[in-house]
């Protein structure tokens, strides 16, 4: 059993008083693809530029291949990095860019051209190699920097949100473009990002960061299902976050109030909270059902509403309803086949639904 | 509501008066307008030039101390003739050569160090210390030297304490260089800052993380990007000391002389203008010719002009 390709033990970053990582531990193994999803000041870049070795830790330690190497200097860490504003150079032309770091590094000369060669294919830029970077759209100074953090073989690809500044559709393409090659070349990689779309589309895992700390880090299907807390819930995906008073507690279940509404909450995991204490709960948009109040019994109802807007994106429309029930509660709706039925539109009376287990509850 | 700012209705005042001067109709003149007062400048430049290369073919009657009527080369012969005037241009030129080097080599430092410094203290400290030697001119530094290296300067006295010395310091070559290096510092790191701060900080940890040691980023990435501005200062420090004339006079002692003192001695000692404006075209031509060469030898595209015929 060989140590883990990073390994990071406790490492915390303090800025003066502020803490902008606080006791972070994790390990990645070889090959794995790791996304650190946070919004602005989360920490995450901090982390992020820790590995790099551009920041040095206030405590804790982080290993490469088992190795500890707060002592090494960031040009003697096998670590390939995929900068935010891309930082080729612009002297050079898009050749001269991807051998750089083969040069820095000592590759034999013989062996440079052809490793340029196979890397400029990688990346899909071959026929390119001599445009200055300035002559290059923004996709392909997108590759030639992704070739140039790759060409030397790293242990380990760091992307500090490289993909945030293209427009949609290309960012996409290169999010499928990218997991191909990671795949391809089995490169451990981290990826730092605020764009939850892009953690669930690349990743083995997620590690969802928030003031400096580590909330969840589980495979990109279990932090969507099973948040860790309501941070984590209300930062994937589109979700109603709605406070709740906790009426009574026991083995079955919680018997909770949230505005005229009473209910009772089968518990599908231990909670352990006091009655007359607060809880969060969360219900994903996509998981609640509507239909127009006047469309006669069928259905259950949790909640009756109003709609108070209707945002038409095509293939769903997202509904928001005022719920006068659940403490004038704004609830979201996705109805994912708006072309099955008609639209509802603004100010229609409409009930809600949904499975209890769909709703999750998290101690405040 | 705020109200409508008073510099605007300034702003819309100046422009009124300006329609009232200079009507629509002209207004495709603007251009060359805007050109005059350049031109009339490097005119009158021109014209004096044209004047002294007029000058520089009489030569002076020693006797009636006027000028010839008729044309002769004889002061250029001079100047190839007498080793002296030889010996001076090349001491100007090596001199300027020597400053140039050196300052560079001393203002990237500072400069890089002013750009890139996290505490807004320390850049303050470096821009005042690099602003407060030019409150008090050339001349007057220049005398200040002399205070502090002058045979009974304050070195030489302190240096008398310890039983040393005393040590001549000044009316030397050395000094000189170090005076004028002391003198263009300032120019030069001016010149050299705007051309770091263009240089994106992502791009020295994008190469150290690509395996480059701090030199070798210096070496491959600082060094290029900072070009423009290297050049340009090496192109006025250089222009700067081949035509000096206070340093040489007060720290040379009168024996390491510019061509700037040797065409100052030709018009205002021997009244020789002839000489003298034969020197001072030999300068100009001179000085033009080396920084020609200089700009083609860096690419005029490096002071941050668009290079030619490579338009996108």
């Amino acid at each position: 059993m060989s140590a883990p390709m990073v390994k990071v033990e406790q490492v915390a970053k303090r800025f003066g008083e502020a803490a902008a990582v606080a006791d972070v531990s994790f390990s990645l193994e070889r090959g794995r693809f790791l996304t650190i999803l946070g919004p602005s000041g989360s920490g995450k870049t901090t982390l992020l530029r820790m590995i790099a070795g551009f920041i040095d830790p206030s405590a804790g330690e982080i290993f490469l291949k088992g190795q500890p190497v707060s002592a090494m200097p960031v040009h003697k860490r096998s670590i390939g990095m995929v900068f935010q504003r891309l930082a080729l150079f612009p002297h050079l032309t898009a050749w001269e860019n991807v051998a750089y770091p083969l040069k820095m590094r000592r590759f034999d000369p013989r062996e440079i051209p052809d490793r340029v060669a196979r890397f400029f294919r990688i990346v899909k830029l071959d026929g390119l190699e001599k445009r200055r970077i300035h002559e290059l759209s923004g996709g392909q100074q997108q590759r030639v920097a992704i070739a140039r953090a790759l060409v030397f073989e790293p242990d380990l690809v760091l992307l500090d949100e490289p993909l945030a500044a293209l427009d949609r559709k290309l960012r996409e393409e290169m999010q499928v473009e990218f997991r191909r090659i990671q795949l391809d070349l089995g490169v451990t990689t981290i990826n730092v990002t605020h764009d939850q779309r892009e953690a669930l589309v690349m990743s083995d895992e997620i590690m969802v960061m928030d003031h400096g700390r580590m909330l969840q880090l589980a495979p990109p299907a279990e932090v969507y299902r099973a948040p860790a807390n309501a941070f984590v819930a209300g930062f994937l995906g589109l979700t109603n976050l709605l406070r709740a008073r906790v009426l009574q507690a026991d083995g079955s279940g919680l018997r909770l109030q949230a505005g005229d509404r009473e209910w009772h909450q089968p518990m599908s995991r231990q909670l352990t909270v006091q009655p007359g204490t607060w809880v969060d709960c969360a219900l994903r948009a996509e998981r609640v059902r509507i239909v127009a109040a006047d469309a006669g019994p069928g259905t259950g109802e949790k909640a009756r509403g109003e709609v108070h807007d209707v945002l038409f994106e095509g293939d769903r429309v997202v509904y928001e309803v005022r719920a006068p029930a659940l403490g004038d509660a704004v609830v979201r709706v996705i109805d994912r086949a708006p072309e099955r039925h008609r639209l509802l539109e603004r100010g229609r009376a409409v009930c809600l639904d949904w499975d209890d287990t769909d709703l999750l509850v998290f101690a405040v | 509501m705020s109200r409508y700012p008073i510099t605007w209705r300034l702003l819309d005042l100046v422009e009124a008066v300006a329609a009232l001067l200079w009507p629509r109709a002209l207004h495709r003149y603007t251009g060359w307008l805007l050109l005059l007062p350049a031109i009339a400048l490097v005119g009158l430049l021109v014209a004096g030039l044209a004047y002294m290369g007029d000058s520089s073919l009489r030569l002076l009657d020693t006797e009636t101390f006027e000028q010839s009527e008729d044309y002769t080369l004889a002061n250029y012969r001079d100047l190839i003739e007498k080793p002296t005037y030889f010996t001076v241009l090349m001491r100007s030129t090596g001199a300027a050569t020597l400053v140039t080097v050196l300052t560079l080599v001393l203002a990237f430092p500072y400069a890089y160090s002013m750009v890139r410094t996290r505490s807004a203290w320390r850049r303050k400290l470096l821009l005042v210390s690099l602003f407060l030697p030019f409150f008090i001119g050339q001349v007057v530094r220049a005398y200040g030297w002399l205070v502090v290296l002058g045979k009974t300067g304050i070195v030489n006295t302190l240096l008398a304490h310890l039983g040393l010395g005393p040590f001549k310091m000044i009316y030397t070559y050395p000094s000189l260089v170090f005076g004028l290096v002391q003198y263009m510092l300032p120019f030069a790191v001016l010149l050299i800052a705007p051309a770091i701060t263009a240089i994106d900080e992502e791009l020295e940890a994008a190469s150290e993380s690509l395996g480059a040691t701090g030199w070798r980023t210096l070496r491959h990435v600082i060094l290029p990007l900072a070009k423009p501005g290297l050049v340009a200062s090496a192109v006025v420090v250089f222009t700067l000391t081949i035509t000096d004339y206070a340093m040489p006079v007060v720290l040379g002692g009168g024996t390491n002389d510019f061509i700037a003192n040797a065409v100052y001695d030709a018009f205002f000692r021997i009244s020789d203008n002839g000489l003298g404006s034969a020197l001072a075209l030999t300068l100009v031509v001179f000085a033009s010719t080396l920084v020609a060469v200089m700009l083609g030898l860096m690419g005029a595209g490096t002071l941050g002009m668009r290079p030619s015929g490579r338009g996108r």
